[in-house]
């Protein structure tokens, strides 16, 4: 029987390399299968009603969990086979060169067990004096020769050892289980403990031209092994492509939505609004996985925390002509998601009818912690939210911005940037902080204001902020001016103010008598560059004097 | 998006299948395509459902929803007005009320004309498209009211 340093000399990795490239070539085609049924076969199903429904549609769903589950266990298979076959080459390589160093020393390596002896010219010189005097050196050398060789071989077994028990983590019967996906995030947190691999390699997130030159230099397998092992990580990285960011992102919603083990951090109610909250999403997006090129819709960031967070595009924005980003205001979460949605693709619609050969997409932001307030509650108090979340989430927009420039390359979409309510605040705040949103057109819509006294402190010519404000919108009627930022209504705030013909503070999408109203319509001529149709702004001092101020508690100007 | 239950927001709404209010719109921008003598072109129309929201931004839990359906014809800009005129003449005489009807001359020439139904029916908004730097094309849009597929079980709002 060979022992391990006869092994370890003999070693041949080949066959485990072709092992590993055989299961990433299954993995690409599982990737393909999934894709297409995504695509071609639940997607063009969405619309499916009735008894015969109910009763296919759910195995369709499950045999697309298994696809996306097989795919991310063949990953993790490839990364342990390659994992392994890298680590014990290197055991090898360094047992190679342990024993040539050793061996130009002149000492004598036996060729079953490893072991090292001295030279045998300075054995055969034991009768000369000048043995005694050099032999303590050529001891210790051995035993460090020695070390060496024994290290190379210990290195080796950790390598095979490490290998099994991430095989193990592997589940072969895991596709019969209810929770397969989510035990996919569980098998990738074992295999990467015992293979004592993390996240190397994955940018810190800070520098977006850095994270999308990182992703532009992995091979396709090296991204697919990245997106199956840290999909919250891969998914929340700015200046990756919308395509990246989208499959790790859903793979990440399908293992939230089946977690395993259960979350005992939170509460039974928490943990049933976070689930609300996913699954609204995941119908939006089931829905949407047969749209044509344009409407498809991507998931660019996704959390389950607190009131859950998301952003997600519809059209890719790496390559869309125009790209806008709504920012959603006070009361957003993710159960509100189709909501969102239905905005963005009638945002995204109304581009398209006047201008039907340019791509347009339309980003829901939702990236930070809106105010939790009924702002339609008689006793709701603006005055009482601060800009502090504004400012928070204004800085993850601005990141956010950079990330879709840097993710454009060198294509430079016309991009406008709108925010509703306190979102509007969130976008002020991210547009005079830093340099700005980077921007072509900022668009203000319900604004109780936007943390700036000009338009020209948003880092962008004020000529290209756009204000629509329904005369009765509650929320600036009661709130503008007061402690988010000056009136924007008003002249001396210096934006243009665009036709409005919708009531109420979430009429700005709306439809009138069938139609897209003036308020939808204009927004969707500012995304294109086409001309709007205007309003006068506000001269403050006509009004001076002859509003009341209903909340006298409020303090009144710019905080 | 659309307002919810105007009228009254418990009353029934109008059923029809998503592919049904697809074919309806697909036939009705062919006809108004015909009475401007071209054909509608060959671009894949553009079709979203919404969901109907209420005034406050109040979402239902059931099937119900808006359909928007886009279509192009083209057509060259010095004969925007004159397709406005013969489309606004087919849509009176078969009882739908016009609610906008812009026209602009050189060099903006384009026009917007927009009609509801006498009762139940689609929405038709028909406007000038931008398209190679010029308003080349006629945009037709069909927008249907709130409605609910048969089968769905309307739920109380």
């Amino acid at each position: 029987m060979s022992t391990l340093y006869q092994l370890l000399l003999k070693l041949d990795v080949s066959d485990l390399e072709a092992a590993k490239s055989a299961w990433e070539s299954l993995a690409r085609k599982l990737e393909t299968a999934h894709k297409d049924h995504r695509r071609h076969v639940t997607g063009p199903l969405a619309n499916w009603h009735g008894d015969s429904a109910k009763a296919g549609k759910p195995v369709l769903d499950t045999l697309q969990g298994q696809l996306e589950a097989a795919h991310v266990d063949a990953l993790l298979i490839a990364t342990v086979l390659d994992t392994a076959a890298v680590n014990m080459k290197q055991a090898q390589t360094d047992l190679k060169n342990a024993i040539k160093s050793a061996e130009q020393d002149d000492y004598v390596i036996d060729d079953t067990t490893g072991q090292v002896s001295l030279p045998q010219w300075l054995i055969d010189a034991h009768h000369d004096p000048d043995q005694a005097t050099v032999l303590p050196d050529y001891t210790k050398a051995m035993t460090g020769h020695q070390d060496k060789i024994n290290q190379a071989i210990k290195d080796a077994k950790k390598a095979s050892d490490d290998g099994e028990k991430a095989i193990g983590d592997v589940r072969a019967q895991l596709l019969d289980e209810e929770d397969a996906l989510g035990q996919t995030a569980v098998e990738a947190r074992d295999v990467a403990k015992h293979l004592g691999i993390g996240p190397y390699g994955i940018p810190d997130g800070k520098d977006v031209k850095e994270n999308a030159e990182w992703w532009k230099h992995l091979s396709h397998d090296e991204q697919q092994t990245y997106i199956a092992m840290y999909p919250k990580q891969i998914g929340a990285l700015d200046g990756l492509p919308a395509v990246a960011r989208d499959e790790a992102n859903r793979l990440l919603l399908d293992q939230y939505l089946n977690p395993a083990p259960p979350d005992h951090t939170i509460n039974a109610d928490q943990f049933n609004k976070q689930q609300d909250g996913l699954r609204a999403l995941k119908k939006k997006l089931d829905a949407a996985d047969g749209a044509p090129k344009g409407r498809e819709l991507y998931l660019l960031k996704l959390r389950q925390e607190g009131d859950g967070r998301a952003i997600v595009a519809m059209g890719n924005p790496d390559t869309a002509k125009n790209t806008a980003v709504l920012v959603p205001g006070v009361n957003s979460d993710l159960r509100g998601a189709g909501g969102e949605i239905d905005r963005i693709n009638a945002l995204r619609s109304s581009a398209r009818k006047i201008h039907p050969n340019e791509s347009t997409a339309v980003i829901s932001w939702l990236d930070y912690d809106p105010p939790n307030e009924n702002v339609f509650d008689s006793d709701f108090d603006l005055g009482v939210v601060s800009t502090g979340r504004a400012k928070e989430g204004g800085e993850a927009l601005r990141h956010f911005t950079e990330g879709t420039r840097a993710a454009q390359g060198g294509h430079h979409s016309n991009l406008t940037v709108i925010g509703h309510s306190y979102g509007s605040t969130t976008v002020g705040a991210g547009a005079a902080g830093g340099h700005g949103l980077g921007a072509d057109n900022i668009i203000a819509v319900g604004s109780p204001g936007m943390t700036v006294k000009h338009a020209g402190d948003l880092n962008i010519d004020p000529k290209h902020v756009f204000i629509g404000a329904a005369k009765d919108d509650p929320i600036i009627n009661n709130f503008a001016g007061a402690s988010l930022g000056s009136d924007t209504r008003n002249d001396t705030f210096g934006a243009r103010h665009f036709k409005v013909d919708t009531s109420g503070h979430s009429g700005y999408w709306d439809y009138i008598n069938g139609q897209p109203s003036e308020s939808l319509t204009n927004q969707g001529r500012i995304i294109t560059g086409e001309p709007i149709t205007t309003t006068p702004a506000r001269n403050p001092d006509r009004y001076s004097g002859n509003i009341p101020n209903p909340f006298p508690n409020v303090p009144q100007g710019i905080k | 998006m659309s307002e919810a239950g105007e009228k009254g927001k418990n009353d029934p709404l109008p059923r029809m299948s998503k592919e049904h209010a697809q074919d309806w719109a697909r036939d009705f921008t062919k006809r108004l395509a015909k009475v401007i003598g071209k054909p509608v072109n060959s671009r894949q129309p553009d079709v979203s459902f919404l969901g109907c929201t209420g005034k406050n931004g109040e979402e239902a839990t059931d099937d119900r929803y808006v359909m928007m359906y886009s279509a192009w014809v083209t057509i060259p800009p010095e004969q925007h007005n004159e397709a406005a005129k013969k489309l606004r003449k087919t849509l009176v005489d078969q009882g739908y009320t016009i609610t906008t009807e812009r026209t602009y001359k050189p060099p903006k020439q384009s026009m917007i004309l927009e009609a509801r139904p006498a009762k139940e029916g689609f929405f038709i908004g028909i406007e000038s498209a931008k398209t190679n730097g010029g308003y080349q094309e006629i945009a037709i849009g069909i927008n249907s009211p709130c409605m609910i597929p048969p089968g769905a079980t309307q739920s109380p709002q």
